[in-house]
This record gives structure tokens, sequence and C-alpha cells, in this order.
């Protein structure tokens, strides 16, 4: 589904990413876990097509990045980043809405409301659809974004340390939506601090250490004891209480 | 504010005012209204009032939407300086030959500052409210002092005051001017609408946007061209007025909630009502003697400005 060929990414004189090839499991989940510095942003910048490689392609379906346009891109892959802000107070409903956007002007968009209405149900905040965002707690805001992604209704979603700002309800609940989604058949590529979290819900793990990808497997075969050690630069008792 | 009005009715309300103002405007004045004032004077004079209004409305919808901030209005960040500079200059080398060609000349200098300011102002895929406002106070400064040079030592561009290009006036309206100002209008508006919906997303930033679909730079630049379009050709032909897409956008926007679509379609009108106003009123409060209509936006729009300077500090938490 996403393939990397031979990809090098280098911004300002420093390479974020060396001739990484390789294949992204489809319908699964796959974590990226690795030490700040590492790369892991710019691996999953340069697979949801954020950053152009500055050698190498990547390719999703079968055809490479540069070949789609921004709404065809955004019909075959969302993301969702970090603690999303709006600048107006527009309504909830009005961002979820924006998931639709790529849809426009395709046989598709016949069923945005119904979309909509269900991506708002899914999430629990149907009853907040006409609030402003502005009046929102951040867990509802989490969810309103989440609405947003999954109304997109794409066969990839990224999320870049989503769950970076969400407390431990939130990140349950963030969880439960990545499961639902491989269920569902997609493809979800996550960014991670929570090694833990990652044990749980990943199918596949990416280990990447400066912008090398070190480990890429089976989750159980990768999240190891030896392997956190040696890419986080851990000792063996960390690696453990952390996993 | 979670109380908004339907933004049909708000529409409606504001097409009968404009109606109403119009009328009025038609046969206030000088006692003796004879069907050649109401008609080669008069006429011009409200019909170009009405499409500066929506004109600079509209742009204020869009540089605050694309910028992500409501401190964005044409005059505030310089482009309305550089339109006027743009057309004196055209003046002074004659090159100003019917109202067309000082329009051309004033979206040349409009789109060169908007994209020197914009330029100063986006720093890592957002737009610094405190540069932009202060890469806009040095293109103004700038276009003011050329300005002032060019008036006063130049005879061809002195028919027209540096009072006239600084607080703006209609007193010079003509039909010719209208259809000019109103052609660019239409185009403007046309671009308008076709950045509308983007915009929205926006509000989500570069990064999001751009994640859903949004060819972010392409839109910017679509923005930028109808802000140009909107406010320069207005501005050759009435000179500047400070404010008006500030507070309009800022109003419908309290009213109606911030969906860009909509925005637009109010704003068009109450900057028209807006104007028409403030120019019956520069035209009739003291007559014979005409108070330039610049002095009337500003003496409404500062406060407001002000007003939204602190609100905008206050959610940025400071500019240190």
């Amino acid at each position: 589904m996403i393939s990397l060929r031979s990809v090098t990414r280098v911004d300002d004189g420093r390479t974020r990413l060396k001739e990484t090839t390789l294949e992204v499991h489809p319908a699964s989940v796959t974590t990226i876990v690795g030490p700040n510095g590492a790369g892991k942003s710019t691996l999953l910048s340069v697979m949801a097509g954020e950053l152009d490689p500055t050698e190498g392609e990547v390719w999703i379906a079968d055809r490479p990045l540069t070949d789609y346009v921004p709404m065809e891109l955004a019909r075959t892959r969302a993301l969702m980043a970090q603690n999303t802000q709006t600048t107006f107070a527009f309504r909830v409903r009005d961002i979820v809405s924006w998931g639709r956007y790529c849809w426009r002007s395709t046989p598709q968009a016949l069923s945005d409301d119904e979309r909509i209405d269900h991506a708002l149900t899914d999430q629990g905040i149907i009853g907040l659809a006409d609030r402003p965002v502005t009046q929102l707690s951040g867990g509802e805001r989490a969810r309103t974004h989440l609405a947003r992604v999954l109304a997109q209704d794409s066969s990839i979603v990224f999320l870049d340390e989503a769950d970076a700002d969400l407390d431990l309800a939130g990140r349950a609940h963030l969880d439960e939506v990545i499961l639902g989604l491989r269920d569902a058949g997609r493809t979800v590529v996550v960014v991670s601090h929570d090694l833990a979290r990652a044990v749980q819900v990943s199918d596949f793990i990416l280990a990447v250490q400066s912008g090398d990808v070190f480990r890429h497997g089976p989750t159980r075969e990768v999240l190891t004891v030896e392997t956190v050690s040696e890419v986080f630069g851990v000792s063996r008792q960390v690696a453990e209480r952390s996993l | 504010m979670t109380t908004r009005i339907p933004w049909p009715a708000l529409t409606a309300l504001l097409a009968f005012s404009i109606a109403a103002l119009a009328a009025a405007a038609l046969f206030l004045g000088a006692a003796t209204t004879t069907p050649e004032i109401v008609m080669s004077i008069r006429g011009p004079r409200i019909a170009l009032a009405l499409a500066v209004g929506s004109g600079l409305a509209v742009a204020g919808v869009l540089m605050q939407g694309v910028f992500q901030n409501p401190l964005a209005d044409p005059a505030i960040i310089g482009v309305s300086s550089a339109a006027a500079l743009g057309t004196t200059i055209a003046l002074a080398l004659g090159l100003a030959f019917h109202t067309l060609g000082a329009a051309l000349a004033a979206c040349l200098g409009a789109g060169i500052a908007i994209v020197i300011v914009v330029r100063a102002a986006r720093d890592a895929g957002r737009t610094q409210t405190v540069t932009l406002l202060l890469a806009g106070i040095a293109v103004a400064a700038f276009a003011g002092a050329l300005l002032t040079v060019l008036v006063s030592a130049n005879d061809a561009v002195a028919m027209r005051s540096l009072t006239f290009w600084l607080t703006g006036s209609l007193a010079l309206a003509t039909w010719a001017s209208f259809w000019t100002v109103i052609g660019f209008l239409f185009l403007g508006l046309l671009l308008a609408r076709m950045v509308s919906a983007p915009i929205d997303l926006l509000s989500l930033g570069d990064r999001a946007a751009a994640a859903a679909g949004v060819p972010v730079e392409r839109v910017r630049g679509v923005t930028m061209a109808a802000v140009v379009i909107l406010v320069a050709p207005g501005v050759a032909v009435v000179g500047v007025i400070a404010f008006v897409g500030l507070m309009i956008p800022h109003a419908m926007r309290m009213l109606i909630g911030p969906r860009n679509g909509p925005l637009i379609v109010t704003s068009a009108l109450a900057g028209a009502a807006l104007i028409l106003a403030a120019d019956t009123i520069a035209r009739i409060a003291v007559a014979p003697v005409e108070i330039p209509i610049g002095a009337i936006t500003a003496a409404i729009g500062a406060p407001a400005f002000f007003f939204l300077l602190r609100n905008t500090r206050r959610m940025q938490g400071g500019w240190g």
C-alpha cells in the first residue's frame, strides 16, 4: 500500500532519513518509535506526502505520490496531529464537515451529511454539533478533530503524536478508534512516545534511530528489551519498565 | 456568543437597508435637487460608494481568513497606501489615461506591497501578528512618503491633494470610475467565492489544511490577488479609506459566525452600506464643506481596532 523506495530526506544539510526502503503492511497498525530527533516525524511526513524526498520515491497504491493532486491525496490518506487549534469560533459540525472537503464534486459528496452525522455520533459529540469549538474542553476538541479525520474516509490514517495532549481516557478512546479503523480494513500509521500502548495496539513496529530504520517487523519481535535499550540508548531496566 | 442569526436573514436586512439608504442619499443635500444633479453627480457617487465599500469589506474578510488574524485590513497593512502610490506615479508619468489605467497602476502598487508584507510576516506556516502589523506600518509609511513628495512636486498630480489620497473622498465620482471599479469588483468577488471554502479550512493551520486536501499556497496566492483587485481600483478613484475592512468582517463574524462564504456575502453588503452612510454624512453634515470620508470611518474604526487588539493579545497570551 505505502512503499518507500530508497528515500533520502535532507534538511539544511542534515540527513533526516537515509536510503530507506520499506513497505507498510496494509490493513494493520504500524507504530513508528524512536528517541527524539531520530527522524520519526520526518519519516511520517515523507510517507504522508507532506515532505518531498530529496532522493527516491514514495508510492501509495499503484502510483508515486508526485502523481497525486492535494484533494486526491486527501481522499487516500488523512492526518491527525497533536493539539490542532482553530483560529475562529467555528461550530463543531463545520469543523467535522471539513473532512469532506476532499470529496467535493465527487459522487461521494452526496453522502456528506450522513457521514458527518455518523462521525459525530461515533465520537459521542453529536450533542455538541452546534457549539462553537472555542467552548469545548480539550477532550471534546480532540474528539471533534478525530471525527473530522474519520469523516475524510481515507484508506490510510496517519497519527502524528495525536496522543500527546490527551489524558488517560482520551488515549484509551484514541486506541479504540485506531483498532476500529484497522478492523474496518484501514491502514494506520502512528508516531507515539508511549511504548506500552504501542505494544497493545500495533501490529507492526518501525524503530528508527538517527534517520535509519533500525528494525521493522511484528510488534512482539521488535519491541523487546534488547531492541528498546539499543534504539533509545537506555539501560535494560528502563527498557523493561517502559514496555 | 452562541446565538447567531441566520445569514440569509441578515443578507435580506442589509439589502433592504442599502435600498433605503440609497434612496435617501439621492435626495439629501443642497436645496435645489435637479434631475441632472441626481443623475450625473449623486447617482455615480452613491453607486461608487457601494462598490468601494463592498470591495474593502470583502478584502478584509479574505485577509483575516488567509492570515488567520482578526487585525488584518488593507489599509493597516499598507496595501491601500501602495495602491495610492501606484496611481500617483502613473499620473505623474502621464500613464493614467482613463480610470482603467489608474486602476491597473494601483493594482501593481498594491500587489508589490502585499507580497512584501506577507513575505516579512510569515514564519513556519503561521503569520506573526506583530510582524504583520509592523511590516504594514513600514510599507504604509514608505508609500505615504513617496506619495507626499510626488503630490508636492508634480503639477500633473496636484489636482488630487494629499488629503484626498490619505483620507479618501468620493467627491470626484463619475460613471466612468464606477464602471471601472465595478468591473474589478465583480472579478474580485468571483475569486473570493472560489477560495471561500478552502479559507475556512486554513483555520486549522497550514499543515492540517493541506492534509485535508487544500492546496494551501495556491489558495493563498488567489486570495492575495483577490484582495488586490478588490481594494486597489477603489483606492485609485477615491483614495485610502481605512478600517472598513477591519470593522465590517468582525461585526459580521459576531452576528453570523466565522464561515467565509456567508461572511463574504454579508460583508459585501454591510461594507457598501457603511461607506454609503459615511459618505452621505461626509457630504451633508457641515455642508457646503465636505468632511473627508476616511476621517469618519477612522473615528469609528480606530476604537474598534483597539478593542480587537486587546482581545487578540489576550488570546495569544501577550506579545512580550
